[in-house]
């Protein structure tokens, strides 16, 4: 690995400390809904905690150049920050469970079209994109329900299928909205599986 | 006999005035290096074309001869068929195939499109069927009949004869159900080349994404009748298989192979697609092909071996019946497929001459088999990443499986981290070239790692069944996704390797130039030394290159031609690139994704010199 990674290691290690205990997951959080009332994420934010077997720490959840996550920042403030280290920040924490469960039906089910990480593939579009660019909930749950043509305003030979009958699919559309909207925002870096709270049971 | 003296003989064969069946006669048109008859170029697989007027001294000075667009963006792999002076060229969804004059600057002659008022012939519409086209619109090329037909495999399952001289139908037929669930099936497509044997023309299937149970179905090529259907799980009498006569690692299958190794009825949405690149053997009169992942890819819902996933099937083309089977990954956890291409060499085999049977399989080994009875002689990693399995066991044929990577072990829910190779393979459907001066393979591999977290999901007939969740990155200690190599069979050895930035994703061709051809994502059209892989040439094409070269001549000059278009599973993972940027701030940082470099586009360019 070259240097970068090595910053990344460090970094960690100062958090962390060697031989540190594992730090505690916060409890579990209800499914969360904005004000008006559309689903969303709840992260906690917390310490880093212990390290995997290749270095990553367990519950990074993004990497912030310059006050913005790593990923929505130009190729200009990357090299900033890859040359001076005051510029990063590291972000430790857990997604809820439902947004959990979102990214997992996500990356059974949509990203074969749509791209790992809701970053778009040669053919369909970014989802995390899409939504940075407006996409409401209400779009998002229909277009995923009922399928988008040519007709319906789908680039030329690309199509979107039905997703309504699927029952992999449907029951989860909130919660992959969840998903996508804390990928919209920043909230959550690429490639790794989300640190998790708790399934959240409902009180007897 | 070497192949050198078998094709002399044939050469001479080529002056006597005989009375010939179809199958000898594409036989011979196969050994006429100014003609690319078939998408392999040769039954044999072995992708290989002795012209050598472009060859390692001057081909650094190769130009464009002339481009075709083809109108059509995604994903274009195969590659195109020259038949006389004319050269025949396919598309990715709606399969559009032209005729182009090379007598007359590539002009037009006809251009077919199965797509009629939105639908294909089967009767879905062409969005129904680019909706379950797992990982995009792709189709592996058309292939020619001498009787004067060229056969597409549309997506829907269509296969459709046309007249080569015309473009008009001679028959269209559907195989499978491109299905919407409406009629209680799986949904079915057709990405896999048709193949032609003798007077018939056998078609594989895709949707194991999708819970189908594919088969094998031969067609007559004159009438389009079904003559036989081969499924690649169940019942024997489905499977065409005979307990005692079909063996596998020398031994007969027994009764009910199949059933013994799946829960309850499971194997029938049990998956098993095909559509790699086949071969077939004259001699032994028989065709070779590999099946594809079991469904779903949750493997906790279906312990047992899951045969016959997974599995190079020995079959006679005019019957059907199973010769031998080998099921190279028994129980699938990881969607290693065995569809990838069949390549047929007669050579030394630890000391001993074999016909043998060559295959890079996805789940990282390469595999030498006796192709005559099925033995298998050599089984090695063919990139070091490779960690799912220690080895393969040479008595039982099973490879040992590591726990740690086992993601069945691991069970459900549970993320297991680092398998290497990713579920694309270390090599996927991009066919791998035999280089008949070196004697060894040419082969285009993926350098790919990922976590998989299988899950439980319903089955919904006409809809996905897929039930893990994917992440792919670079293999450790790298930043490459690709590498391009030579392989010694025998030895089980890797020769040389170039790493490549991204998976090399395109068929190779090597020539008796001494030079061998491949394509990269980022849309590099290549020619390497065979012998120590030394890059002598390079070219920007239009798009990213999923396409496979072939060669051709034309009034005495030697072309050679490679379809561009960015596309695929490739497309898929590449676009955004498959690494975290913020590993490490940018350990590869911009440089991993594809769409940097290139975009969609189908062109076929073809080179030659000045």
């Amino acid at each position: 690995m070259n240097s970068n990674f090595n910053i990344l290691a460090l970094a960690v290690f100062l958090v962390v400390g060697f031989g540190a205990k594992a730090i505690p997951t916060p409890e579990a959080v209800e499914p969360a809904y904005d004000k008006d009332d559309n689903p969303t994420y709840v992260i906690k934010y917390g310490k880093g905690d212990r390290l995997k077997d290749d270095g990553t720490p367990l519950n990074l959840i993004q990497i912030k150049c310059k006050d913005k996550a790593v990923d929505m920042v130009s190729e200009e403030d990357l090299e900033d920050c890859r040359a001076d280290d005051s510029l990063v920040e590291m972000q430790y924490g857990w997604m809820d469970f439902a947004t959990y469960k979102g990214w997992r039906a996500y990356h059974a089910e949509c990203h074969v079209c749509h791209g790992p990480d809701a970053m778009g593939s040669t053919y369909a579009p970014s989802l995390m994109v899409s939504l940075q660019e407006g996409l409401s909930y209400d779009d998002f749950f229909n277009v995923i329900m009922n399928g988008r043509g040519e007709a319906e305003g789908a680039q030329k030979g690309n199509v979107m299928p039905a997703f309504g009958a699927n029952t992999n699919v449907a029951p989860h559309v909130e919660d992959m909205y969840r998903y996508v909207k804390a990928r919209a925002e920043g909230k959550i870096r690429r490639g790794v599986r989300l640190p998790k709270l708790p399934k959240f049971k409902e009180a007897e | 006999m070497s192949i050198l003296k078998k094709s002399i003989i044939a050469s001479a064969a080529l002056a006597l005035p005989l009375a010939v069946s179809a199958n000898s006669k594409i036989e011979r048109m196969m050994k006429d290096p100014s003609q690319w008859v078939q998408q392999s170029g040769d039954y044999a697989g072995h992708r290989y074309s002795a012209l050598d007027q472009i060859n390692k001294s001057n081909v650094g000075s190769l130009k464009v001869a002339w481009t075709f667009s083809t109108g059509v963006l995604r994903g274009h792999e195969g590659g195109p068929l020259v038949i006389g002076d004319t050269m025949y060229v396919h598309t990715a969804i709606p399969n559009i195939v032209y005729a182009l004059d090379l007598n007359d600057n590539q002009r037009i002659m006809w251009k077919y499109n199965p797509v009629k008022g939105g639908k294909y012939p089967g009767g879905e519409t062409m969005d129904r069927v680019i909706s379950v086209m797992c990982c995009d619109n792709v189709n592996r090329g058309v292939n020619y009949h001498p009787n004067g037909t060229i056969v597409l495999h549309a997506a829907d399952t269509s296969v459709i004869a046309l007249d080569a001289k015309t473009g008009k139908e001679k028959w269209v037929t559907t195989n499978l159900h491109a299905g919407t669930g409406k009629y209680g099936v799986s949904a079915s497509t057709g990405s896999g080349q048709p193949f032609i044997i003798k007077d018939m023309v056998g078609v594989g299937c895709s949707g194991a994404e999708f819970g189908v149970r594919c088969n094998w179905t031969q067609y007559d090529i004159n009438s389009g009748k079904r003559l036989w259907r081969a499924y690649s799980m169940g019942p024997d009498k489905d499977m065409l298989v005979d307990p005692n006569k079909t063996t596998s690692m020398l031994k007969p299958i027994g009764k009910d192979s199949s059933l013994k190794t799946w829960p309850g009825d499971a194997w029938k949405i049990g998956g098993g697609s095909i559509w790699g690149f086949y071969g077939y053997d004259s001699s032994l009169n028989t065709l070779y092909y590999g099946t594809g992942n079991p469904s779903t890819w949750n493997p906790v819902v279906r312990p047992g071996d899951n045969k016959w996933s997974m599995t190079i099937n020995a079959r006679n083309p005019d019957n059907g019946m199973a010769k031998w089977l080998y099921q190279m990954t028994p129980y699938d956890e990881w969607d290693y497929d065995g569809v990838n291409e069949m390549i047929l060499v007669d050579m030394k085999v630890k000391g001993k001459n074999r016909q043998a049977l060559v295959h890079f399989d996805r789940n990282g080994f390469a595999y030498t088999m006796d192709r005559a009875s099925g033995e298998l002689l050599v089984a090695e990693k063919y990139d070091p990443a490779v960690n799912w399995a220690t080895h393969v066991d040479m008595k039982t044929g099973r490879p040992q499986v590591v726990d740690r990577y086992s993601t069945a072990h691991q069970g459900e829910d549970v993320n297991t981290t680092n398998i290497c190779p990713a579920a694309l393979g270390s090599k996927d459907q991009q066919p791998a070239a035999y280089d008949r001066l070196s004697g060894l393979f040419m082969v285009p591999t993926n350098h790919v790692c990922m976590d998989y977290e299988p899950f439980k999901v319903d089955y919904v007939a006409g809809n996905a069944y897929v039930g893990a969740t994917l992440s792919m990155y670079p293999a450790p200690g790298g930043t490459h996704l690709g590498n391009f190599i030579a392989w010694d069979a025998d030895k089980g050895k890797i020769v040389w390797s170039n790493p490549e930035p991204f998976s090399v994703w395109s068929g190779a061709l090597a020539t008796a130039g001494g030079i061998t051809f491949y394509g990269t994502l980022e849309g590099y059209a290549k020619a390497v030394e065979s012998k120590t892989g030394k890059e002598l040439f390079k070219f920007k094409t239009p798009s990213g290159i999923i396409g496979n070269f072939m060669a051709y001549s034309h009034k005495g000059k030697q072309y050679v031609g490679i379809l561009s278009g960015v596309g695929g599973w490739a497309g898929i993972g590449l676009a955004a690139g498959l690494t975290d940027p913020t590993a490490g701030l940018g350990a590869v940082g911009a440089y991993s994704a594809l769409s940097n470099h290139t975009a969609l586009g189908g062109v076929l360019t073809v080179f030659a010199l000045p």
